[in-house]
């Protein structure tokens, strides 16, 4: 799962979990998420 | 440049209130513009998320989506809010969708559309609903784009071709219908999508946003130096174009603006003669991912007018081995989204025998 993502949720619960509703979500680095990197690829800067 | 977010974007905020779980950040290109270095698209091919929000500024969540044999969509112009964005052409970008199934946009972008006061660029009106399962009737009348047609080569043309006969399989009826300005879209996109880009990436000056580079002896030579260390070769050349037509030939901006207004009318005019006009998506060989301005216009060609336009258009693979053959492009009048998404999975669901 981590090879596809730059950034995972760091909240509990497995990266691959589905929310409520039944769907999992990715988003990019421009949307901003409180407390997340805004950087576009991994480890940048 | 190791920055974190203070707030949450509207849309994030929306995702989280609906009970969506939001898995992680998938890599993008500089400021989101073109593909290069993106890898968007790779984490629904996989599976390992049911949608993935893209922004879409000039094609980028339809040609990401069709390239891994997914859907992508860009909604209406003003249906999601861009508060929290990290934008870069505000007048031409929108949140994009990609996913397997219409069916998942359409629950997502159900959860995020609507209004939003902390957006000042989004026009009050009410929103479609996205929960009613709408019927496609048959003799739903769809226009194909002659002019979209001509720079494909025979194997595109052939895979285009087949996706239309989908649609008339389904019942819909199909006429061509023509654009001669077809061909300014991608003029217009370049002049006024460049002069925002020049105006929204002002303020990376590396006092306000951006990181500095050390040695500067002046202000001068710091803000000169932080700005050619912080940009990628293909943001500086849309920037140095930007600046160009911004403080050089204005009267040029002014005239892409006017033809812009233009372009809208016509398609607001096609828009009466069809329901849905019907682009090509043709795969690029990876040439959506290069630097070079030229050629990352050249490769999103086709998608475009949506961006100029603010319609609503939803990216289908056609039939075939994935990213391969390409896509099709469905696109709507303004806040038809619904059943726009509607007819995507229409489409898909015959091709699975399921209607």
């Amino acid at each position: 799962m981590e090879i596809e993502l730059i950034y995972t949720n760091p909240e509990k619960g497995l990266a691959s979990e589905a929310g409520s509703n039944g769907l999992t979500v990715a988003i990019q680095p421009n949307l901003s998420t409180a407390g997340w990197p805004t950087d576009a690829v991994h480890g940048a800067g | 440049m190791r920055f974190t977010a203070l707030d949450d974007a509207t849309v994030v905020q929306r995702l989280r209130s609906a009970g969506i779980r939001i898995c992680g950040m998938t890599g993008m290109s500089e400021f989101g513009l073109g593909l290069t270095g993106s890898s968007a698209g790779r984490v629904v091919e996989t599976k390992h998320a049911d949608v993935e929000l893209v922004l879409d500024l000039m094609g980028e969540s339809r040609v990401a989506a069709v390239r891994v044999g997914a859907c992508g969509f860009k909604p209406s112009y003003g249906l999601v809010s861009r508060y929290g964005v990290i934008g870069l052409i505000p007048s031409m970008e929108a949140v994009g969708l990609l996913a397997r199934q219409p069916r998942s946009i359409r629950t997502v972008l159900g959860c995020v559309a609507g209004a939003d006061e902390r957006d000042f660029s989004m026009p009050e009106e009410p929103v479609p609903g996205f929960d009613e399962e709408w019927t496609v009737p048959a003799g739903t009348r769809v226009g194909v784009i002659r002019e979209a047609c001509s720079g494909l080569t025979p194997e595109q043309l052939t895979g285009f071709q087949q996706g239309i006969e989908e649609l008339r399989a389904a019942g819909c009826a199909v006429s061509e219908v023509s654009l001669p300005d077809y061909p300014l879209f991608s003029l217009v996109h370049k002049i006024v999508g460049s002069v925002e880009a020049a105006s929204s990436t002002g303020r990376y000056d590396s006092v306000r946003y951006g990181p500095r580079a050390p040695g500067a002896k002046n202000w001068n030579e710091m803000y000169l130096g932080s700005r050619g260390a912080m940009f990628g070769t293909l943001v500086k050349s849309y920037l140095f174009q930007g600046a160009y037509f911004q403080f050089e030939n204005y009267a040029a901006y002014e005239d892409a603006c006017r033809i812009r207004a233009r372009l809208l009318g016509q398609t607001q005019r096609l828009m009466q003669e069809a329901d849905y006009l019907v682009l090509p998506c043709p795969p690029r060989g990876g040439a959506e991912e290069k630097s070079a301005l030229e050629a990352v216009y050249a490769a999103f060609a086709e998608t475009l007018w949506a961006n100029v336009t603010g319609q609503p258009v939803l990216a289908l693979p056609l039939p075939g081995s994935a990213g391969a053959v390409g896509g099709i492009q469905l696109m709507g009048p303004r806040l038809s989204d619904a059943r726009l998404l509607a007819l995507g999975e229409m489409v898909l669901d015959r091709r699975k025998g399921d209607r």
